[in-house]
C-alpha cells in the first residue's frame, strides 16, 4: 500500500517548475560569480542532469526515500565533478535547491522538504569522498582488455575474448555476468570519471548491443525452460544496455525473450504485453528518479489480461524495494536471481 | 564636503532659498531703511547743536532738550569770557515766528538768531548765497529743502516774519530741524520778531581754547554757572534727542515697525527654512544613515543659515545702499552711521540663524532607519 | 573582511499604546563573501533586522558583534562613526539628493563628517562609474538618468567607502527585470569576488538565484535558513 502524499509534497509538486527555474537560474549565476573565472559555462548535459536530479527529489520526496538520495547523490557527485563544474557542484546543486525550496514556499512545508537536503548537505563532504573512492575501484585486468576492444569499436576481437573464455569451459550465460556485465559497469565508471568521450562512450555501448545481439548466433542457448519474458526499460529509462544483455542471458538460459529496448511510452508496453502474453516482464529502472513512471508502468500491465508476473531490476530498484514491493513488483537484484525467481513465476 | 552639499542643496532648492533668502532681504532692507529714516531724524533733532561748532553749551538748568531752554541773563557771557580756557563765547536766541510765503501764505518757522559779526550756531553749509549776508540785519536764510513750503522764494526777495520785514539772502544746505522749518536771522531780528527782553538769551555757546582740558574747563564753568546747565556739544544733542524719542512716540513707533521688520524676517526665514528641511528630511536621514552624525547635519543646516544669510545681507545692504542713495538730498530723512551696516549683518546673521533653529530641530529628528522603507 | 554575530537580538515598539515586540530573539552569524537574502512578507521583521544589523537601530534585548567588537549598544556618533567606516547602504529606492551631482552624491557617502576629499578618490569614483556602466555619469544631476542607472550610483555611494558590509533594502523593487538582474549580479560580484559580507533584504523571488545563503523570516522570527545545519568550510559558493 503506498501512502498518499503529503501535502508539504503536494505543495512541492504544484510550485516543482518554478522551484527548478530557480535551481537552473541559480547554478547559472553561482557559476557566472564564482570567486575563479568558470573554465567552461554549465553545458546543457549538466542541465539535464540537474533536470534529472529534479525528477529524482520527487521521488525521494514522494517515497520519504530520504536514504535513497544520499546514495544517488553520490553519483551525482562524482559525475558532475568528473564535467567540468568541478567537486563543488553538486553542493551547488543542493544549495540552489535549498534557496528554491525556501524562498519559494512556505513554513512549515519548505523546512519539511528541505531537511533531506540540509542533511544531505552536512554529508557532503563523506558523500564526496566516497564517490570519488568507488570510481577509483579498478576492473581485472581481463575486464579491462574487454572494455578497451569495446571502446575501440572492434566487436571481433571482443567476441574472440569471449570465445576464449568459452573455450576454457566457461558457459555463454556466465560469461554475460563474469565479463559483460563488468564490462559495461567499468565503461559506466569511466563515463563517470569523464574519461570517454560521448562518441567513445555510444561506441562502446553500440559494440556491446552487436556483441550480445552476436551471441546467439555463436553459442547455442540451454534446452528451452518453457517460459517467456518481455524485458524493456521503464518509460523514460534510456539505459538499455542492461534490460538487452537480461534479455540475451535469459534467452541463452532457453527462455522465449522479447526485448524492446529503451524507454517506451507505458501505454506501449502494455501493447505487447497484450500481444505476446509474456509469463513475466522484466522492468529495469537505472535511475530512481523514473520510479514514478515504473510504478505507472508496472500498474498498467498488471491491469493487462493475463496479467504477467512483474519483476524490475537495476541501480534505481535498491532503494525503492519497499516501494516496489506495495505495488506488488518484485526487485530482482542481479540477473541469476531474475532466472531463478522468474522461472516459478506465473500468469498471476 | 558639507558645505559644499548645503550650498549645492540651497541652488538646487530655489524657490526654499528664495524665500529664506527674501527674509534676511527683507530684514536688511526693511530694518536698514526704518533705522536710516530714525538716524535722519534724530539728525534733524539735534542738528542745530551738532552743527554748532561749539564744545559747550550753557542753558537755563534742568535742560531737557534744546528747544525747551528759559532765557538766561547775558552777563553771563562776560564771566565766561572770563575763563583762560575759553577762547570765544557767543549768545543764540531761539524764537517762533510766522513768515509770510511767496503765495501771501504764512508758514510757521523757528527762529535761529545768530549773534554778528560771529553768527556762531549759524549755517553750516550753503546752497546758495554767502553766510556773511546774514551780518545785515534784516537778512535771512531758509533751506533748500523748506523753499517748497515757502512757494519757491527767489534769493533776495523780501518777505516778513511776525510783521517785520527781511530779505531772503542765503539757501542753507541741510538745516533741517525736527521741530520746524528753521530760519537763521541775525539775533537782534530775532529778539523783535520774539519780543524777547533784551539782554538775555537761549543759550550761550562756548568754544574752549585749542590746548584746554576739556574736563577741567567744564568744571570750571559748572562751578562758575551752578544755576544753569553746562553741557558739552555731545550731551546736549543725546539729551534732545533722547527727550524727543522717550516723549514723542518716535522711539516706541520706530521700535515697534523695526521689531515688527525683524519679527516677519524670523518668521519668513524660519518658515522657508523649516519648509526646506522638511523637503528633505529623507536626504537628512540618508546622510544620516550614511554615517553622518546629528552634528554633521547641523553643520549642513547651519552652513546653509550662514548662506542665505550672507547672500541676504548682501543683498540687503546692496539695496539700501542704492535706496539711501537715491533719497539722498530729498527732504526724506534718511542717514545711516557707519556702524550700523556691520552691527545690523551681525544681528541679521544671528536672526538668519534663530530662523534656522526649528528647521535644525526638524532635520536632527531625522531617523536613519525610516531609509529602510 | 568583517562577520557579524548576533545573539538572541529582538526588537520591541510602542505602538501608542502597548509595547509590541517585532523581532523575537534570533541568533544569526553572517559570514564575509556571501550573499544573504533576508525574505519574508511585509511585517515579518525582516527591515528590522537589517537596520539593527546596520547600526541604525538599536536592539531591545540581545548582543550583536562585529568582527568580535560588541557594538549593541553603541552611542550615537560612535555608530555613525562604525556606518561610515564599515557600513555600504543601498536603500529600496536609490535615495541619491537632488542637487548634488552623480560624483557628489557618491563622494557625500566619505565626506558626510566633514573628511578631506583628496583627488585620488574622485578618480576612484570614475573607476567605479566605468565598472558598473556609468561611465560620464559623475557631473550629471541624478534627475538625468534612469532609475536603473540610480540604484547603480547608489551601489558606487555604498562601494566608494570600500566598505566590509554592505546592506540592501529591497534594491531591485523600484526596478524593471532587467535592471533587476544587473543590480544583483553587482551586489553578488562583490560579495564573492571582493569578499564582502552583502546582505538583501527582499520578497522578490527574482532575487533568490543570486543568495549564497536565504533566511526566510516571518511574525519576527526565522522561519527557514538555508545554511541551517551547514558545516563550517563546505561553502561552495564563496
Amino acid at each position: 500500500m503506498i501512502h498518499p502524499p503529503s501535502p508539504a509534497y503536494t505543495l512541492f509538486v504544484e510550485h516543482y517548475d518554478q522551484l527548478l527555474a530557480l535551481v537552473h537560474r541559480r547554478l547559472a549565476v553561482v557559476w557566472q560569480y564564482r570567486p575563479q573565472p568558470p573554465e567552461a559555462a554549465l553545458g546543457e548535459e549538466i542541465q539535464d542532469y540537474v533536470n534529472e536530479f529534479g525528477r529524482l527529489l520527487r521521488v525521494v520526496l514522494r517515497y520519504h526515500l530520504t536514504a535513497a538520495l544520499r546514495q544517488e547523490a553520490s553519483w551525482y557527485a562524482s559525475m558532475l565533478a568528473s564535467r567540468g563544474p568541478g567537486q563543488e557542484a553538486l553542493a551547488l546543486l543542493v544549495d540552489s535547491w535549498l534557496v528554491a525550496l525556501q524562498g519559494i514556499l512556505k513554513p512549515p512545508e519548505c523546512n519539511i522538504l528541505a531537511q533531506p537536503l540540509q542533511e544531505l548537505r552536512a554529508e557532503l563532504a563523506t558523500i564526496v569522498a566516497q564517490g570519488q573512492e568507488r570510481l577509483h575501484t579498478l576492473p581485472t585486468p581481463a575486464v579491462a582488455q574487454l572494455v578497451e576492444l569495446l571502446i575501440a569499436g572492434d566487436w571481433r576481437g571482443a567476441l574472440g575474448e569471449i570465445r576464449a573464455d568459452l573455450s576454457l569451459g566457461q558457459l555463454a550465460y556466465d560469461i554475460i555476468l563474469a565479463k559483460l556485465l563488468p564490462a559495461m559497469a567499468e565503461i559506466g565508471r569511466r563515463w563517470e570519471r569523464n574519461e570517454l568521450a560521448i562518441y567513445q562512450e555510444h561506441l562502446a555501448t553500440e559494440t556491446v548491443l552487436r556483441l550480445l545481439a552476436s551471441l546467439p548466433a555463436w553459442f547455442a542457448a540451454a534446452p528451452p525452460v518453457g517460459r517467456s519474458a518481455l524485458v524493456t526499460c521503464v518509460p523514460g529509462e534510456e539505459h538499455q544496455v542492461l534490460p538487452l544483455a537480461l534479455g540475451m542471458y535469459l534467452e541463452l538460459r532457453g527462455w522465449r525473450v522479447w526485448s524492446l529496448g529503451r524507454s517506451l511510452p507505458r501505454a506501449q508496453i502494455a501493447a505487447a504485453v497484450t500481444a505476446f502474453k509474456p509469463d513475466v516482464v522484466f522492468l529495469s529502472l537505472t535511475m530512481l528518479s523514473r520510479l514514478e513512471e515504473a510504478l505507472a508502468a508496472a500498474a498498467q500491465v498488471q491491469s493487462c489480461q493475463p496479467a504477467p508476473t512483474i519483476f524490475m531490476g537495476g541501480r534505481g530498484t535498491i532503494a525503492a524495494q519497499q516501494v516496489l514491493a506495495a505495488a506488488g513488483i518484485e526487485v530482482v537484484q542481479d540477473f541469476a536471481q531474475a532466472h531463478s525467481r522468474a522461472l516459478g513465476g506465473t500468469h498471476a | 564636503m558639507r558645505s559644499t552639499v548645503a550650498w549645492r542643496l540651497l541652488r538646487h532648492d530655489r524657490s526654499a532659498t528664495a524665500g529664506a533668502l527674501l527674509g534676511v532681504v527683507a530684514i536688511v532692507f526693511l530694518v536698514g531703511q526704518q533705522l536710516s529714516i530714525l538716524f535722519g531724524l534724530l539728525q534733524y533733532m539735534s542738528v542745530l547743536v551738532d552743527h554748532s561748532g561749539a564744545d559747550v553749551w550753557i542753558t537755563s538748568a534742568s535742560v531737557r532738550n534744546v528747544d525747551a531752554v528759559n532765557l538766561i541773563p547775558g552777563q553771563y557771557l562776560e564771566r565766561v569770557m572770563g575763563l583762560p580756557e575759553v577762547a570765544w563765547a557767543a549768545p543764540i536766541l531761539f524764537g517762533n515766528g510766522l513768515m509770510r510765503t511767496a503765495d501771501d501764505s504764512f508758514e510757521a518757522v523757528r527762529l535761529v538768531g545768530l549773534h554778528r559779526p560771529r553768527l556762531q550756531g549759524g549755517p553750516w553749509a550753503l546752497a546758495q548765497g554767502r553766510v556773511q549776508a546774514l551780518l545785515d540785519l534784516e537778512s535771512a536764510a531758509v533751506d533748500r529743502l523748506d523753499l517748497k513750503k515757502f512757494a519757491h522764494p527767489a534769493l533776495g526777495s523780501l518777505t516778513e516774519i511776525n510783521g517785520k520785514r527781511v530779505r531772503l539772502t542765503a539757501i542753507t544746505e541741510g538745516a533741517r530741524a525736527f521741530q520746524g522749518t528753521l530760519v537763521f536771522l541775525p539775533l537782534d531780528q530775532v529778539r523783535d520778531m520774539a519780543q524777547t527782553p533784551p539782554g538775555r538769551y537761549s543759550a550761550i555757546l562756548v568754544g574752549f581754547q585749542p590746548r584746554a582740558d576739556q574736563q577741567t574747563a567744564l568744571a570750571r564753568l559748572r562751578a562758575l554757572l551752578p544755576e544753569c546747565s553746562v553741557l558739552t556739544t555731545a550731551e546736549l544733542s543725546r539729551r534732545t534727542q533722547l527727550y524727543y524719542l522717550t516723549n514723542t512716540g518716535i522711539g516706541g513707533s520706530f521700535g515697534f515697525s523695526t521689531t515688527i521688520a525683524v519679527l516677519i524676517g524670523i518668521v519668513i526665514i524660519t518658515l522657508t527654512m523649516y519648509a526646506s528641511v522638511l523637503q528633505r528630511t529623507r536626504d537628512f536621514a540618508v546622510m544620516r544613515a550614511l554615517g553622518g552624525r546629528r552634528r554633521d547635519i547641523a553643520v549642513i543646516v547651519l552652513c546653509q543659515a550662514v548662506i542665505v544669510g550672507g547672500i541676504g545681507i548682501f543683498l540687503g545692504l546692496f539695496l539700501l545702499a542704492a535706496l539711501l542713495n537715491a533719497t539722498r538730498g530729498s527732504d526724506i530723512p534718511s542717514f545711516l552711521p557707519a556702524v550700523v551696516p556691520p552691527l545690523l549683518a551681525g544681528i541679521t546673521l544671528l536672526v538668519s540663524l534663530l530662523g534656522s533653529l526649528v528647521a535644525l530641530r526638524k532635520a536632527l529628528q531625522a531617523d536613519p532607519a525610516s531609509v529602510f522603507h | 573582511m568583517a562577520d557579524l554575530r548576533l545573539e538572541n537580538i529582538a526588537r520591541d515598539f510602542y505602538d501608542g499604546r502597548q509595547l509590541r515586540r517585532v523581532l523575537f530573539p534570533i541568533n544569526l552569524t553572517f559570514k564575509p563573501g556571501e550573499l544573504t537574502v533576508l525574505a519574508g512578507p511585509s511585517g515579518s521583521g525582516k527591515t528590522t533586522l537589517l537596520s539593527i544589523i546596520g547600526l541604525v537601530l538599536r536592539p531591545s534585548e540581545g548582543r550583536m558583534w562585529l568582527s568580535g567588537r560588541e557594538v549593541t549598544g553603541l552611542a550615537d556618533d560612535v555608530a555613525s562613526k562604525m556606518r561610515l567606516a564599515t557600513y555600504g547602504f543601498v536603500f529600496q529606492q536609490p535615495m541619491l539628493i537632488d542637487g548634488l551631482s552623480v560624483q557628489d552624491n557618491i563622494l557625500l557617502a566619505l565626506g558626510i563628517q566633514g573628511a578631506h576629499i583628496p583627488g585620488v578618490v574622485r578618480q576612484r569614483v570614475a573607476e567605479l562609474l566605468t565598472s558598473l556602466g556609468l561611465a560620464d555619469t559623475a557631473r550629471l544631476p541624478p534627475q538625468m538618468i534612469s532609475g536603473g542607472m540610480k540604484q547603480r550610483v547608489s551601489i558606487a555611494r555604498a562601494l566608494i567607502k570600500d566598505p566590509a558590509i554592505i546592506l540592501c533594502d529591497e534594491p531591485t523593487s523600484a526596478l524593471d527585470a532587467e535592471n533587476g538582474q544587473v543590480v544583483m549580479g553587482i551586489l553578488k560580484k562583490i560579495a564573492v569576488a571582493e569578499k564582502r559580507l552583502v546582505v538583501v533584504v527582499s520578497h522578490d523571488a527574482r532575487v533568490f538565484p543570486f543568495a549564497d545563503r536565504l533566511i526566510k523570516m516571518e511574525n519576527g522570527t526565522v522561519v527557514a535558513d538555508t545554511a541551517a545545519g551547514k558545516p563550517q568550510g563546505l561553502d561552495v559558493a564563496s
